[in-house]
């Protein structure tokens, strides 16, 4: 039975700093309240401006080899940067004086899964995806969040979008060119109401059809000074478009009405609820807690501030104490880091260790994204490379204090007796600190 | 666990397997399932030239007759860069299941491929996967060759998981000795651990298991399912599973994205068969996807998800050198939802009549466990040699 302090700190949070634990159990609601105050930055348009024009600086020739050979090594370029970028953005957030909210931040971004994954044009988008769309909206609204991503480069070229045309319009007639779906079905499927919202298949041509214009001027005649993101008129699909009994016009703002009506739909409520529940209460979340989250959900319209504090309102629940959540790579990995301090795992290596577990960042095999069940993440080879990756770890690490002692100042009275005998009985303090690694105390949250 | 130390220490000693040792009832017989994720588009494996449709709908992604795709039985023919896969069908050892699909009517992923998985009716009303409850009613051991266990392979019986990567960091006795005795009490972490351990010791001498390249890995993971299940000890039945599958866009006909995965099928179906050498002969190699594809190309030279599809059955043991086909033809009043081709043969009519006919399970079983709520999809029939 886990306790609310560790319910707090590890199943809401990023696990527990030492010494942690005897704070935050003071009150643990309240701690996880303050922080759904947070102030969330607006979003700063330039990074992907100049991730844009990169691109276009690569793609303007005429010659197809060539302009193939400048992007390939721009693609290298931003690959060899983004790593160690990422691993010290990991590293500030595991340490985070907020981490409930790092932790929704990673929710939704999963939630909204871009993936370079055999997509490198994807690439120059990503590295500002989730300050762009994500962060900025993580304590607003649902709605806001919706079209930030679906107007992103990240997901307008990872979905698709940018190849769809409306076979009726100008550019559609002239090359005879067609609707792509994946965005319209994924939005529908994945992003709002859920495989079970009532759509069907004539809802996702409709919605293809009213976001047909919406793309990334990432061909070798774009305009110089182009945005990141343009509707482009003449590839727009005209005619009324019926989406969940709703009808919408042309143009670039009644699609973002469509999304928005989306938004804030029963269905979505409903769906979005599930999924925050199972992620942060159990696996297989009580009914009563998505119920309250939804009808919380669907009350303020999406307001997101809102929904992470009716999260907070059921985690007294009984089922929520005896239930436990198996710590996916990246949550592994951040409650190492806060445990341990930030020289556990340098910079560069964050982002191949976590691809070496299993969830690379950005490179999901699907647009449903990671998955987050216990069934799926705690796998003999799973468990095995982390097994490698502490055995390594504390080979390479100077130990000064007993591995136990560390062990009793982070889990406190929640350390169980077969792990500090382990610990006690290791051949030595390097075996010692890989157990405590790999110990059900961090495996679990 | 004396057993398990000598066998580390060892690194490899087929004789002394600890789980696998007792292959029940399979006898040699071996069982392949590989799943193709994303929706592999059966008009582009299987071409159906002699339907009068064909070529008008499919357009761009329709190859064209000199490029040399391999004639079948003159309704169908097979993609040119399946050169492996047409001589198993030359020999009689490879069997086409077209215009077929899974029990749904979905053209979700997910959705679909947790109907395939668990050979239910509905998606996620199973936690546990046909092939699982396959080999608790057959016997053997399984395994997937794959990063974590698929839900086809997930449920009562045991089963493990095993992905091929460069280089395994050794790992002490003692210290996994330790990790064992930390993780008894845990009832997740003791078991997939001990599961871990049994799975890396036969896997150390494997010989694709040092490498994996990065693209297309599916000839890679068959190379190393191949050598485990060729091992008399070894596991008997084993999924492996292929990625992207899923061409929206730049799909391609005789070149492209799509001949690239084909021809990784091809060679990991070649290599299937020279892997297992003997054992060839009393094998069965299932290939299957969630969905077909649309019919028509979208506007970026890819296909959408549409619904019938292909399934191929390899092996020695497969009566093959055929293609079974109710075709419906690909005129527009046949069309599934006017876009896809219809599919008139359920999948688990497929499997029922590969796991029936070669792992010796009665058709009450299968109908009953297997694949519940399957009573109207009743076993193909001649699928298997001497079944």
């Amino acid at each position: 039975m886990a306790t609310p302090a560790a319910i707090a700190l590890h199943r809401f949070g990023l696990g527990a700093a030492p010494g942690e634990l005897a704070t935050v159990a003071r009150d643990p609601k309240a701690w996880l309240w303050r922080q759904t105050g947070t102030a969330t930055p607006t979003p700063d348009p330039k990074p992907l401006q100049t991730a844009m024009r990169r691109f276009q600086a690569a793609a303007r020739t005429a010659d197809i080899s060539a302009r193939r050979a400048r992007l390939r090594a721009l693609f290298a370029d931003i690959r060899k940067m983004a790593t160690p970028r990422y691993g010290r953005e990991f590293v500030g957030q595991a340490a985070s004086p907020t981490p409930f909210i790092e932790r929704l931040i990673w929710f939704w971004t999963n939630h909204f899964t871009v993936s370079v994954k055999g997509k490198s044009r994807v690439l120059p988008f990503v590295s500002s995806y989730v300050d762009d769309a994500i962060r900025p909206h993580v304590l607003g609204r649902f709605a806001d969040m919706l079209v930030a991503v679906e107007r992103h480069p990240a997901m307008q070229v990872y979905l698709d979008n940018t190849l769809s045309v409306g076979p009726n319009s100008p550019a559609g007639k002239r090359n005879r060119r067609d609707l792509n779906e994946n965005l319209a079905r994924e939005i529908l499927e994945l992003h709002t109401i859920g495989v079970n919202g009532g759509y069907g298949q004539e809802d996702v041509i409709a919605l293809a059809k009213l976001l047909t214009g919406w793309t990334v001027p990432m061909g070798p005649n774009a305009p110089a000074n182009a945005p990141p993101f343009i509707f482009a008129r003449r590839r727009h699909e005209p005619g009324p478009k019926r989406i969940m009994g709703v009808v919408y016009g042309d143009g670039l703002a009644e699609g973002e009405r469509a999304l928005r009506d989306l938004a804030v739909r029963r269905e979505t409520a409903r769906f979005i609820a599930t999924k925050l529940c199972r992620h942060f209460l159990a696996d297989e979340p009580d009914d009563w807690a998505i119920g309250h989250v939804a009808a919380r959900f669907e009350e303020t319209g999406g307001d997101l501030r809102s929904v992470a504090q009716a999260l907070i309102e059921a985690m007294d629940l009984p089922a929520v104490a005896k239930a436990r959540k198996f710590r996916a790579p990246a949550e592994y990995m951040a409650a190492l880091v806060r445990a341990f301090g930030p020289d556990l795992a340098a910079p560069e290596t964050v982002f191949k260790t976590l691809a070496d577990w299993g969830q690379a960042p950005f490179l999901a095999n699907s647009p449903a994204g990671y998955s987050d069940l216990t069934s799926d993440l705690a796998q003999p080879d799973a468990i095995l490379r982390r097994l490698e990756w502490a055995s390594a770890t504390a080979t390479a690490r100077q130990i000064d204090v007993h591995p136990l002692e560390i062990a009793r100042d982070v889990f406190d009275d929640a350390l169980r007796a077969q792990t500090a005998t382990a610990l006690a009985d290791a051949e030595s303090p390097t075996d010692a600190l890989a157990l405590l690694l790999v110990s059900p105390e961090f495996m679990w949250r | 666990m004396t057993t398990r130390r000598h066998f580390l220490k060892a690194g490899l000693a087929t004789a002394a397997l600890p789980r696998f040792a007792f292959a029940k009832s399979l006898g040699e017989r071996r069982f392949v399932f590989m799943l193709l994720r994303g929706g592999m588009d059966g008009l582009a494996a299987v071409p159906p030239w002699a339907d009068p449709d064909y070529a008008d709908l499919r357009a761009g992604l329709a190859l064209n007759r000199d490029d040399g795709a391999f004639p079948l039985d003159g309704r169908f023919w097979l993609h040119p860069a399946m050169p492996e896969a047409y001589a198993l069908y030359k020999a009689g050892e490879l069997a086409i299941v077209h215009a077929s699909a899974p029990p749904h009517r979905t053209r979700s992923h997910f959705d679909a491929q947790n109907i395939v998985e668990s050979g239910g009716v509905r998606a996620f009303e199973r936690k546990d996967g046909w092939l699982n409850r396959a080999i608790g009613a057959a016997g053997g051991d399984g395994l997937a060759v794959a990063g974590t266990l698929p839900l086809a392979m997930r449920g009562a019986a045991s089963v493990g998981s095993w992905a091929p990567r460069r280089r395994r960091r050794s790992l002490s006795e003692t210290l996994t000795e330790r990790v064992q005795g930390m993780y008894a009490a845990d009832p997740i972490l003791g078991p997939a651990f001990a599961r871990a351990l049994d799975i890396q010791a036969m896997a150390n001498g494997a010989p694709g298991g040092a490498r994996r390249s990065r693209a297309f890995t599916l000839a890679l993971d068959a190379e190393v399912a191949a050598e485990l299940l060729s091992r008399p000890a070894g596991p008997r039945v084993a999924m492996l599973e292929g990625g992207q599958w899923d061409t929206h866009a730049g799909q391609g006909a005789r070149h492209g994205r799509m001949a690239r995965l084909l021809g990784d099928l091809s060679a990991a179906l070649g290599q299937l068969k020279s892997g297992l050498g003997p054992a060839w002969t009393e094998t069965v190699v299932v290939v299957a996807t969630e969905f077909g594809r649309t019919v028509r190309p979208n506007g970026a030279n890819g296909s959408d998800h549409g619904h019938g599809g292909v399934t191929f059955l390899a092996g020695g043991a497969v009566a093959g050198g055929k293609v079974v086909a109710d075709w419906p033809g690909l005129a527009p009043g046949a069309l599934y939802d006017g876009r896809d081709l219809a599919a008139t043969t359920d999948l688990r009519s497929v499997l029922k009549g590969a796991v029936g006919g070669h792992l010796r399970v009665s058709n009450a079983t299968l109908t009953r466990d297997i694949f519940p709520g399957s009573v109207d999809a009743p076993p193909l029939q001649d699928l298997i040699k001497h079944g």
